[in-house]
């Protein structure tokens, strides 16, 4: 079962996972690595496909990325927390909008104006 | 303690009466995803919360659903206003209106009545505020 | 009085946007009580919302129990305007 790592483009993001929103391994039929613009020529060819049990099938990277994206083993923002707990980012006072504003969308902090969309659930 | 103000925390003006639509808006005042147990839910589990910063948003958005209860009733008050016997029958809302006329009593859409079933209140900090994400996405 | 009364809505205007950014820096506040700027934003929606609650007690009646002027008005007008969901309400 995919574990969180393989569903937040913004997760990856915030890791710098090149210049694309989402890392193109997490999805299957792919064909580059995400990484930076300069890694991704070279990696296409040197790319290939490899599937792990029970893991989402990606694609392993021979050519070292730059920024190393999520998808790695390597890298986990939650290392050494307890298990079985759920995490919340901590927030901060930024990107306040306009108190009329605020009044129109239903709240003061832009990061918090996810209006609902509809179908889905997924804004 | 609660104080009021004579105000909405945001203007309801409805001029087009539409009583098929109210039937479903209900839910959002009695039904179990609705601003009275979203206010009860955090009310009541302010008091077993080990911090006070945790005692205090929860009192304060508890409140502030009480608030978005009072706008959730204006508008079921006012797309019901002097609703005719046949408009009442052809829109569905005259089995609401059997037992309450046009009185505000909280129930969902489907006619359950509300009950503090809607929410849990464990007195655990954690299981508590994870019932709180899982019903509104609020968290301290 | 001759003075230029404050048009309603344009007051009302301002206790609604004042007090909902109030009310939204409360919370944030609540979790982050040492919060510089957000103390200062508090502070200066907080006056803006309490000078407009006086004013517009003063000429259209009070929506607070803490601005009923009993001085002003010679009787209890806290129940005179309509009711938040009464037409010509708040």
């Amino acid at each position: 079962m995919p574990n969180y790592r393989y569903n937040m483009p913004e997760y990856e993001r915030r890791n710098n996972c090149g210049s694309h929103p989402q890392a193109a391994l997490h999805r299957h039929n792919q064909q580059s690595c995400s990484g930076t613009r300069e890694t991704i020529v070279t990696v296409q060819s040197s790319c290939e496909p490899v599937r792990n049990c029970c893991e989402v099938p990606r694609r392993e990277c021979r050519e070292k990325m730059e920024m190393s994206c999520a998808v790695s083993d390597n890298y986990d923002a939650l290392a050494g927390m307890p298990l079985a707990m759920a995490y919340i980012p901590w927030q901060k006072w930024r990107k306040i909008y306009d108190a009329e504003k605020a009044l129109c969308q239903g709240t003061i902090f832009e990061e918090l104006d996810k209006p609902f969309r509809g179908r889905g659930g997924v804004c | 303690m609660w104080n009021y103000e004579k105000r909405l925390q945001y203007p309801v003006k409805i001029t087009q009466t539409n009583p098929k639509i109210a039937q479903v808006i209900i839910s959002q005042f009695g039904g179990p995803d609705g601003e009275l147990a979203a206010s009860m839910r955090y009310l009541s589990q302010r008091y077993t919360m080990p911090y006070k910063e945790v005692t205090g948003i929860l009192t304060d958005i508890g409140t502030e659903e009480l608030a978005h209860m009072e706008m959730v009733c204006t508008i079921v008050h006012q797309l019901t206003r002097d609703l005719t016997p046949e408009e009442l029958k052809a829109s569905g809302f005259d089995k609401y209106y059997v037992d309450h006329t046009l009185a505000l009593w909280p129930q969902a859409a489907g006619g359950a009545p509300w009950t503090a079933t809607y929410f849990q209140s464990k007195g655990d900090p954690i299981t508590d505020l994870h019932e709180d994400l899982a019903a509104d996405g609020t968290t301290a | 009085m001759a003075e230029n009364r404050p048009c309603r809505r344009d007051l009302l205007n301002r206790i609604n946007t004042a007090s909902f950014a109030v009310d939204d820096v409360k919370l944030f506040l609540d979790t982050h009580p040492c919060d510089t700027e957000a103390l200062e934003y508090f502070h200066e929606f907080q006056q803006m919302r309490k000078s407009a609650l006086k004013e517009y007690s003063r000429y259209y009646g009070p929506l607070t129990i803490d601005t009923v002027d009993v001085d002003e008005c010679d009787r209890w007008n806290w129940i005179n305007e309509p009711w938040p969901w009464q037409e010509g309400g708040c």
